[in-house]
């Protein structure tokens, strides 16, 4: 038998957890989300800035740095960043340049 | 000798060649110096009752590489494919990259007699008005080495001599410890017999332009696979799509058929 005291305590623990937790869950997604959108920028910067050195790269890291751009854009495509537009544009282009690089490569070998 | 005739004579047809293409409308109807490359922006502003928006690539190529703006900021290649809007701007993306305050102008609201106006937007949208801009080219330019064509400025001889001062990297935009370490010079056939080679140097497009600007968007051809004429060029493909609207136009055949001919 609970007494209408032990009742009401319970109750105001119930709302006190409850007062608890919702902002932590909602700290804990933004946390997420910040997470997220900065490793997506990280990576960005790691693939798009070898665009400088593609001319000395060999077809396979030409082969793995295209497919990891197309793996990346689906990524940066689940973001709600305002500049998720122009990055995805941004790693297009630099997926095209590792492509046109590996294609001329191929290219000059078939030449050979 | 004969060689030097022969070149003198192949010269003169193609300026024929080219006074001819321009009376038949393939060539644009020269502009004065200031606003050669200028581009009017109206996707939305007319719309809206605003003056479209007249930018001037001179002042922006004396202070930023094209490669910031076309790559890191993300403006199209072609006039009005960017198809930004004010809410664009106001996020901070394209014009709003740079126009907000702190690198350059933003369209700020003032108190002007008791009225609140933003006396900063008529320096963009000003098509069509009587704006005191704060920068003149003819001032801006005057000791700048000359140029034959387009606005009069050779600005690869400005930037080397120190007259421009080009930033590549932007805040929030750019990617840190990029650095291009590729300065080839490609040696182009010219297609028209006589005609001299093409001295194609990737270092001075490439400091500017970057390497993903160009290829494969401009030039998807392989080294040698595909063959351009002069007439595409015209019509604004390859080489065009640059030269002949911000960099020196093409009539300007020295400039890029260089090769000494022995």
């Amino acid at each position: 038998m609970s007494t209408p005291l032990s009742q009401a305590m319970k109750g105001a623990i119930s709302i006190a957890a409850l007062l608890l937790c919702v902002p932590a869950s909602f700290i804990g997604t933004a946390r997420m989300l910040l997470a997220d959108d900065s490793d997506w920028r990280q990576e960005f910067s790691e693939l798009c800035g070898k665009t400088d050195m593609a001319m000395t790269l060999p077809p396979e890291a030409l082969e793995t740095l295209s497919k990891q751009s197309d793996t990346l854009i689906d990524k940066i495509r689940l973001s709600n960043d305002a500049k998720a537009g122009l990055y995805i544009h941004r790693l297009e282009k630099c997926r095209d340049f590792y492509r046109f690089m590996l294609d001329s490569i191929k290219e000059k070998r078939i030449v050979k | 000798m004969s060689k030097n005739i022969l070149l003198a004579a192949i010269l003169l047809v193609m300026s024929a060649v080219f006074a001819t293409a321009q009376s038949a409308g393939m060539l644009k109807k020269k502009v004065p110096r200031g606003e050669y490359g200028n581009v009017i922006i109206n996707n939305f502003s007319e719309k809206k009752n605003i003056a479209p928006v007249v930018f001037n690539h001179w002042l922006h190529r004396a202070k930023y590489t094209c490669r910031l703006c076309h790559i890191d900021i993300g403006f199209a290649m072609q006039a009005g494919g960017t198809k930004m809007t004010e809410a664009d701007n106001n996020k901070g993306l394209y014009c709003g990259a740079c126009h907000n305050g702190k690198e350059a102008f933003a369209a700020e609201e003032k108190k002007l007699a008791g009225l609140v106006v933003r006396p900063e937007c008529d320096r963009c949208h000003s098509y069509g008005k009587k704006v005191d801009f704060h920068i003149d080219f003819s001032q801006f330019t005057e000791d700048f080495p000359k140029s034959r064509f387009g606005n009069g400025v050779d600005w690869i001889s400005a930037e080397k001599q120190g007259f421009v001062k080009v930033k590549d990297y932007l805040e929030g935009f750019s990617i840190k410890g990029k650095s291009l370490s590729y300065a080839g010079e490609t040696e182009l056939k010219a297609q028209a017999e006589g005609m001299p080679d093409i001295i194609f140097s990737h270092k001075k497009h490439a400091v500017w332009n970057g390497c993903e600007l160009c290829h494969p968007d401009v030039f998807g051809v392989k080294k040698g696979a595909t063959k351009y004429s002069m007439q595409e060029i015209f019509e604004g493909k390859y080489c065009g799509v640059c030269h002949g609207k911000v960099a020196f136009p093409s009539l300007d055949c020295k400039l890029c058929h260089s090769k000494e001919v022995m």
